[in-house]
């Protein structure tokens, strides 16, 4: 449990009443360049930019441009991939020379930008950063996405030996740690507000490039205060606006989530006779994971906004919140509750698995041969009182071991001609469920044990974490912050379920 | 560069119940006197307590950039300010000779109490007594005028009212003195009466409660904790009374059964148990807790905003002369009670 004192609190309230804010603007003529070039051919494109060819290339392109800004890394860090990118961009420019004509000469202009751009081993948002990070005390880098290879941590460590440099994402400014310096790498309008609005140093210094408008934002959360003239944004320091005619607003230059997009890449799977209804979330890391979302689907999460005893808990899918952790199987793939159920069964688990892989697939295949409406009704007409479109859904997904009522089992029995081994399988389907409930009392026990070990703060810090689970339950388990969440459900493959899945690929930012 | 501006608060007010100048954190072996920001939260509970009004209930939000010790050191407010009222003995008296014969009350005789009911009124020698019978063998009568009244209260557990044994006040009678004006502790300790509700985790405040203080006088110190002070209700036992009741945010029952008083002051601690508990509570004067840095803090502060938007009148009058410090943002409205 999260323990402190009063000490520690009022070194927060000391933060909020003297901290100040510092703006360093970086100027990088070539960076510059490319991304004003870029912007301008994206309004050139006007609509043409969302169409099937050109998506592809804006994206690419945008990507690069927004992490260049946001990663403090050299242009040429394979964490920006920009050569690469050049390079496959190419070829896709190739195959439009003769339909846009009008546009190709210009997106040549702007790879020959990128590869230039891409090949330069120099990094200033870093030297900005590091002659900051110079000054006496503890400092926190942070940044608005954690760092996917070891290329930053390097760096600091190369720089900072003596560890007085920490980077961290917005998430971990929530705990009551305080910093000398909190160093924020790129414009304010990327972070979430308490940054500011709850500072967790003295001093919070904006390392951005200079032609990044960063428009300010309401300080207050009252729409009436007591305090008439609350302090809190009373006039942080800025650099006078940079004398570029051409600037990028900070919100232009976050690349959107196409959930769109991934939602049909993942639902890709027509031919499938195992499609469950998920939602993608969004992990910390620039992961995603489908998880269930049918009625009665529950996940392994841990909330570090609750206690102790009710951090780690199952909840429904559908309540699951951005900042709230999920726990994921990483070694096997999965959810660890059926593999751990299957080892407390035993020698008997094989048999129940198949008897449980049997049912679900002959009725999947009887809803897919006929349709879920004339299903319901022969299984209402079979004696099944709670059939309906949604239930049968959840009847059959994997993660429903059975239904809650026999009445409806039997109807379901009945249908796949399977009427004379209802009770056999109903009973087999209870031992099954009651190992799976076992399997995830267990589990939290342990993850609870876990949690209350490792200190929240270091979670909250970094966005994942592994855990790695001691005696005979051992295994290796990933706590990922939830970043987004798909606004719609999809229709995917089982198999995807609840296994985290790398999003670069899939260009999850438009 | 540019420093913030930083008001001060006052070090107490004189209309305080709670003696911040005794007051004083405990970090190992260092102690020191409380920040502005525990102060403010202290007296706030005071004024919120003490601004009741039966016809329209007070609304008061606070923004800080962490809510830990808020809502517990605001109810110590609340509670002190409730204990300096329940102490006039005289209207504390017309209530005891008020209640229905047979009401289960608790008659303290040093530092024990015993468990008894009322039996009614007499009157000796022209003065006005109580009659409170005994659950002990001999049934023992007490006709107890009103400058003893103090001693009686009445029962807040039926479970102790079928109790005939005696128990003993347990209480930290310096500590409590010492930070809280003009307050009996004994009196203090047996009077059974939830003078705030705090809808929390019931962990947090099970920690906050427990962290030592010290009342510091004349330089010698006393330590204590919040729960000396405050009596949480989970944390009442052996027959102990209570005078903050707690709704844990994750109950699944409406807490009506531990609200009688309508001067009771609620506190959210939080936009999880304001977002949702607050419709339970919508009688209740109320100071919600939030931080800047929760994540669901846009959510209940579009809600409290929209409240305030159908409040009955602003009441900025009310607490305009408190200084609150920089880094807390507060809003207050009352509406009509409901």
């Amino acid at each position: 449990m999260r323990q402190y004192s009063v000490v520690q609190v009022d070194s927060v309230y000391r933060c909020g009443a003297s901290c100040h804010q510092v703006v360093h603007s970086v100027e990088d003529a070539e960076f510059h360049t490319f991304c004003v070039q870029l912007k301008r051919f994206i309004q050139a494109l006007a609509d043409e930019a969302s169409s099937d060819y050109w998506a592809p290339f804006v994206r690419g392109l945008r990507r690069y441009r927004f992490l260049g800004a946001a990663v403090p890394l050299a242009f040429s860090s394979p964490e920006l991939a920009g050569g690469q990118l050049a390079a496959t961009l190419r070829e896709h420019v190739q195959r439009g020379e003769l339909v846009y004509p009008d546009y190709i000469e210009w997106a040549r202009d702007l790879l020959d930008a990128l590869e230039s751009v891409s090949s330069r081993d120099d990094a200033p948002l870093w030297d900005a950063c590091r002659a900051i990070a110079s000054g006496p005390g503890k400092h926190a880098l942070l940044l608005n996405l954690p760092p996917r290879g070891a290329d930053l941590s390097q760096r600091i460590e190369q720089s900072f030996p003596d560890g007085r440099l920490l980077w961290i994402t917005a998430p971990g400014l929530r705990s009551l740690r305080c910093y000398d310096r909190i160093i924020a790498v790129g414009p304010l309008a990327w972070f979430p507000q308490y940054v500011t609005d709850a500072p967790r140093a003295n001093e919070i210094h904006v390392v951005r490039y200079g032609w990044i408008a960063d428009p300010s934002r309401d300080a207050s959360t009252f729409i009436s205060t007591l305090n008439r003239e609350p302090p809190r944004q009373a006039s942080p320091r800025r650099s006078p606006p940079p004398a570029i005619e051409t600037e990028l607003d900070a919100r232009e230059i976050v690349p959107p989530v196409e959930w769109a997009g991934l939602g049909h890449s993942a639902a890709d799977s027509s031919e499938d006779d195992d499609v469950v209804q998920a939602r993608l979330f969004l992990l910390e890391g620039g992961d995603g994971v489908f998880l269930e979302d049918d009625e009665g689907s529950e996940t392994t999460v841990i909330d570090l906004d609750q206690d102790a005893a009710l951090s780690v808990r199952r909840l429904a899918v559908g309540e699951i919140e951005r900042g709230m952790f999920v726990l994921l199987r990483t070694e096997g793939g999965g959810d660890y509750i059926p593999e751990l159920a299957d080892r407390l069964l035993g020698a008997r688990s094989r048999e129940i698995r198949d008897l449980q892989q049997m049912w679900k697939r002959q009725l999947r295949l009887a809803v897919k041969a006929k349709n879920p409406g004339t299903v319901c009704a022969e299984l209402r007409n079979s004696g099944s009182i709670r059939a309906n479109e949604t239930n049968l859904r959840t009847w059959m997904s994997n993660r429903s071991l059975r239904t809650q009522h026999f009445e409806d089992f039997l109807a379901i029995m009945r249908l796949l001609d399977l009427s004379q081994r209802a009770q056999e399988i109903w009973e087999k389907m209870g031992v099954l469920r009651v190992a799976h409930q076992t399997a995830g009392q267990r589990v939290r026990k342990l993850l609870i044990a876990r949690v209350q070990e490792l200190a929240a703060e270091e979670l909250q810090r970094r966005g994942r974490m592994d855990f790695e689970l001691s005696g005979e339950d051992g295994g290796t388990l990933t706590a990922y912050r939830v970043v987004d969440i798909a606004p719609e459900p999809a229709l995917v493959s089982s198999w995807r379920i609840s296994h985290p899945f790398e999003l670069e690929g899939e260009s999850w930012r438009g | 560069m540019q420093e913030r501006g930083h008001r001060t608060v006052p070090p107490e007010s004189d209309a305080c119940p709670v003696a911040l100048e005794n007051l004083r954190w405990v970090d190992g072996a260092s102690r020191g006197p409380l920040p502005d920001w525990a102060k403010f939260a202290v007296s706030l509970g005071a004024h919120v307590a003490a601004a009741h009004d039966d016809a329209a209930r007070l609304v008061v939000g606070l923004a800080a950039p962490d809510r830990s010790f808020l809502s517990v050191l605001a109810a110590v407010g609340i509670v002190g300010a409730g204990a300096l009222r329940t102490s006039d003995s005289s209207a504390h008296f017309r209530e005891l000779c008020s209640l229905p014969i047979d009401t289960p009350v608790v008659l303290r005789s040093g530092n024990r109490r015993t468990v008894g009911r009322v039996i009614g009124t007499r009157e000796h020698s022209g003065e006005l007594k109580i009659v409170i019978q005994l659950n002990d063998r001999d049934k023992t009568r007490h006709y107890l005028p009103e400058s003893q009244s103090a001693r009686v209260q009445v029962s807040d557990d039926a479970q102790i009212a079928q109790r005939a044994r005696r128990t003993q006040i347990r209480i930290n009678e310096t500590f409590v003195r010492r930070v809280l004006r003009a307050v009996d502790p004994l009196t203090f300790a047996t009077t059974p009466r939830v003078h705030a509700m705090i809808v929390s985790h019931l962990s947090t405040l099970r920690f906050e409660v427990q962290v030592p203080f010290s009342a510091q006088v004349s330089g010698q110190g006393c330590v204590g904790t919040l729960n000396d002070l405050l009596g949480l209700r989970p944390l009442a036992s052996g027959g102990q009374s209570f005078r903050t009741g707690v709704h844990p945010i994750d109950a699944r029952k409406d807490p009506s059964h531990d609200l009688t008083d309508s001067r009771t002051v609620v506190l959210f601690d939080g936009s999880a148990a304001f977002l949702r508990w607050q419709h339970a509570f919508s009688s209740w004067d109320a100071i919600v807790v939030l931080s800047r840095t929760e994540t669901r803090l846009a959510e209940a502060a579009d809600l409290l905003n929209q409240m305030y938007l159908r409040r009955w009148e602003g009441t900025e009058g009310t607490l305009a002369q408190m200084e609150v410090p920089t880094s807390i943002e507060v809003m207050t409205y009352r509406e009509v009670r409901r």
